[in-house]
């Protein structure tokens, strides 16, 4: 990678950011989480995450990942142990009741990129003016998108539009879903949460991203469009130029 | 006893409820000498400040609403923290409970239950107040066995909010969700008679229509899948009752009853056709199997599978059916089918005058929806006001047939039958779509010229830089490929003049620690400029985070490069915040007293000073704030609970 791009910010209508996000360019490790629960608890669910899975990547260096089964094979148990720990968090003290998170992980090594998620969040590539994303919504409404019940259209202004159906340390099983893509010279990795895509539009992304301004640059400016649009939700973004 | 008392007048009892937001208590109005039931926020929903707005206004509009059958509220407020609802005290059964208990309802128990809260419904529609979550576990019946809406709009509150939890308390209600409410269009009042027909359902049949494994496969039914008429499920339903309980169920809007005082219409009907035809039907007929208990007297119902012909075919089929049939059972043949004559022939004909008099006279006013494409709003809307419609904005779309702001589309379309009261949707046009701007990022000079013409743009202003790219390429343009622009306007773009032999392409720091960066930037002859210590949580400790220029800028050789490192900064002044989590159940009262005592370097101060809290909430968290080293004291009503040490300067607690 060339250049790297992060912002977090909690938005104009929340109290608290429970977004969280990190990044390690050495290991070519990128993550984002986003919160769900009552009080502190979708903070602290977020959080945990991030710093577990930075904690698990640093004592064992992402080696050897070279297809969909072998990414799966090194972030699985992590994630399991994660699930497993906010699930019991959750369980164990009446505050953290409904606490889980979102993730969405994107390693880069070499040519290809490698993505996982659970919930919501997404990663996206961006390629030449064309921005195509990678992972798959685990959420209410893309359900319904998928069984082919409403457009993409009436899922952006759907009432339950928020609702996910996975999450880590929502249920004692953890399947997050695995993707690789292909990169090229001058591709754009984008992982963000719900607060960015539920804002802003898709064209506006692509605008912005076309910009030719420098990663962080980019990560700005999509945080100021969401505000704009709103800023009803925490918003994260991570921009990595390959 | 002090402690129990609620905005000064309410004396909190006991527990009676908890529901997904709210935990709900018996309480005295000290004021007025009532009991009344107060409905407390749980916190989790208190930080929430769109909720706790829409909770609010959502409450406040029903709290207008005055009927017999919805339950009564008579006040929204806040003290402190605590967000609550003052409401009528319903002592006796929700209705979720009894069917659980008791099985399939006797279909005239469910007529009658069903009558009232489609009058309920009625009073609320009429205040554009629309309901969107009814369903049995909102319907409470009294002992004396009335039945009572509740939960107004609180739907609305939660649907609107971002509040999203992964396990999901909202999606409880998918069972009685409406077609449009699963797919998230337009909700109206039809949506709660969609709903109110499979509480019918469920009350005729114990079952709800549609289940299965997840909300979304449910979801997925109420859209696509017909239901099983409850006349298959349980014997000696009327077929009026099933075909109100079909109507109200359509799939989509139109087909259903327009309103509720239309469905209240039916159910008065039901029993009234039954009245008559069902006695003479059933004379004299036994039958095993239909269970439940009767009110009118001896006559069982008849599992008939002919009945729909009494009334939508005609005599003959009937007439044939009854020679064929059991004669023993009909032994009152020839009488029935003289009566069954006269029926099938006024029948219409008093539906056709119930229509005249709803439709002339009393009731709404039906007409042709005008055509209003090409109108400006102002110009809908006065002609609108004119025919008693209700105008609403709804997309603002292109269009090249139409100016910018004149009415592109409307729903319902021109010539739809309407009634007066209704509501009209106008898409605006925002004018011709425009030319979509090239992309010409990383095209030679001469190839952006060629695009740009060809797409009708116009070369505007070219400027040149150094940059980390061959020369003679664009670096960046504006307006940016994919945006809209009239075609004929300028664009400007930068091109690159490459990188000379005195200047240097930033490298990556971000990630880096300190020696790695000094080293990647003495390799390409720059320098490591100032060095910040600072708080990170997206960088891992020790590594750079931030960077003075950007990776891949083109600089002058030589240049220092500022850089931001990831860290806890050595401040003598640092002064953290630290959560603390107060637990409320060793609380001795039920609303107690909370005061949160500092004693730091810079003396002693109070984070809370008796504040009202409710041990039923389990607890809450404090934000602590202070200097240097101290204690903190935890205070429930005049009593220390609990003593912690505090460290601001490092955030510890212990």
């Amino acid at each position: 990678m060339i250049q790297i791009g992060f912002k977090s910010d909690k938005g104009l209508k929340r109290g608290n950011n429970e977004d969280a996000c990190f990044v390690m360019p050495k290991e070519g490790v990128f993550i984002i989480a986003d919160g769900v629960g009552g009080g502190a608890s979708g903070e602290i669910a977020s959080r945990t995450t991030v710093s577990m899975i930075a904690e698990y990547v640093r004592s064992n260096p992402p080696l050897g990942i070279t297809d969909v089964a072998t990414a799966k094979a090194y972030f699985l148990p992590c994630l399991q142990e994660i699930n497993d720990k906010i699930f019991e968090m959750a369980e164990k003290y009446v505050e953290n009741q409904g606490m889980a998170t979102t993730v969405v992980i994107g390693h880069v090594n070499g040519k290809r990129g490698y993505f996982a998620n659970i919930g919501d969040s997404r990663a996206y590539v961006f390629r030449k003016g064309r921005l195509r994303q990678i992972t798959e919504d685990h959420s209410y409404v893309n359900d319904l998108v998928r069984t082919g019940v409403i457009s993409e259209e009436d899922a952006q202004t759907h009432a339950k539009k928020n609702m996910i159906t996975k999450a880590l340390g929502g249920d004692p099983v953890c399947e997050p879903d695995f993707y690789q893509a292909n990169l090229e010279n001058g591709d754009v990795i984008l992982l963000c949460t719900d607060g960015l895509y539920g804002e802003v539009e898709e064209e506006a992304m692509i605008s912005i991203m076309s910009s030719g301004e420098s990663m962080t640059q980019v990560c700005h400016e999509l945080v100021k469009k969401a505000n704009q649009r709103g800023g009803h939700d925490n918003i994260t973004v991570i921009c990595i130029k390959v | 006893m002090s402690s129990r008392i609620l905005a000064g007048r309410y004396e909190l009892l006991e527990r009676i409820g908890d529901g997904g937001m709210a935990v709900v208590y018996k309480a005295r109005c000290r004021l007025l000498n009532r009991y009344v039931a107060i409905k407390i926020l749980k916190p989790e929903f208190i930080k929430d400040l769109k909720f706790i707005d829409n909770f609010k206004r959502e409450s406040q509009a029903a709290a207008s609403l005055s009927h017999p059958n919805i339950v009564n509220i008579f006040d929204v407020g806040k003290e402190g923290n605590i967000h609550y609802i003052v409401m009528e005290l319903v002592e006796g059964q929700v209705l979720s409970e009894l069917i659980k208990n008791k099985g399939p309802m006797e279909w005239r128990q469910a007529v009658e239950i069903m009558k009232q809260m489609a009058s309920a419904l009625s009073l609320a529609h009429k205040n554009h107040i629309i309901h969107r979550d009814v369903k049995p576990q909102n319907i409470l019946i009294t002992e004396d066995g009335v039945p009572k809406l509740a939960d107004f709009g609180i739907a609305k509150a939660v649907n609107a909010s971002t509040l999203v939890g992964a396990t999901g308390t909202v999606m409880g209600s998918v069972h009685y969700f409406s077609p449009e409410q699963a797919r998230g269009g337009y909700v109206d009042e039809k949506s709660d008679i969609y709903s109110l027909g499979i509480v019918l359902y469920e009350l005729l049949t114990g079952r709800v229509p549609f289940d299965g494994e997840n909300p979304v496969n449910v979801a997925l039914m109420h859209i696509n899948e017909e239901m099983t008429p409850p006349s298959q499920l349980v014997n000696g339903i009327p077929p009026q009752l099933e075909q109100v309980v079909m109507k109200a169920t359509k799939k989509y809007q139109t087909e259903r009853y327009s309103n509720a005082d239309e469905m209240l219409e039916a159910l008065e009907n039901v029993e009234h056709i039954h009245s008559i035809l069902g006695k003479l039907i059933y004379t004299g007929t036994r039958q095993e199997g239909a269970g439940s208990p009767d009110m009118g007297g001896q006559d069982h119902f008849l599992e008939n599978p002919g009945e729909e012909n009494h009334k939508k075919g005609g005599m003959k089929s009937d007439k044939a059916k009854d020679t064929g049939g059991n004669q023993k059972k009909r032994w009152t043949q020839s009488k029935t089918v003289a009566i069954l004559l006269a029926l099938i022939i006024a029948l219409p004909l008093s539906f056709g005058i119930y229509q005249l008099i709803s439709n002339g006279g009393v009731g709404a006013k039906e007409f042709e929806m005008p055509d209003y494409t090409g109108m400006l709003l102002e110009e809908v809307e006065a002609m609108a006001g004119e025919s008693g419609l209700q105008v609403e904005t709804g997309d603002i779309v292109y269009s090249d047939e139409h100016e910018e702001g004149r009415v592109v589309s409307q729903t319902p379309a021109p010539t739809t039958k309407v009634k007066e009261g209704g509501t009209v949707t106008v898409n605006l046009s925002r004018g011709s779509r425009e030319g979509t701007v090239p992309n010409i990022i990383s095209k030679t000079y001469q190839d952006a010229v060629f695009f740009l013409e060809k797409y009708g743009y116009k070369v505007g202003s070219v400027s040149y830089e150094n940059a980390n790219q061959p020369e003679g390429l664009v670096l960046r343009q504006s307006p940016t490929g994919g945006e809209e622009a009239a075609p004929g306007s300028f664009v400007n773009f930068v091109v690159s003049l490459g990188v000379s032999e005195s200047q240097a392409i930033v490298p990556l720091l971000v990630g880096m620690t300190e020696l790695d960066a000094t080293e990647a930037l003495q390799a390409v002859n720059l320098t490591l400029g100032d060095v910040t210590i600072e708080k990170n949580d997206t960088v891992a400790e020790g590594l750079i985070f931030w960077q003075s220029q950007g990776a891949d800028t083109v600089v002058q050789g030589g240049t220092s490069i500022n850089v931001k490192i990831s860290g806890v900064p050595e401040d003598p002044n640092a002064s953290y915040s630290i959560p603390l989590y107060v637990d409320f159940t060793q609380a001795s009262n039920e609303v107690f007293y909370l005061t949160i005592v500092i004693s730091d370097e810079s003396g002693t101060h109070n984070v809370l000073s008796n504040a009202q809290r409710a041990k039923s909430d389990g607890g809450g968290t404090v934000t602590l704030s202070g200097v240097g080293e101290g204690t903190v004291a935890v205070i429930f009503d005049t009593t220390e609970v609990a003593r912690y040490q505090v460290n601001f300067r490092t955030g510890e607690l212990f």
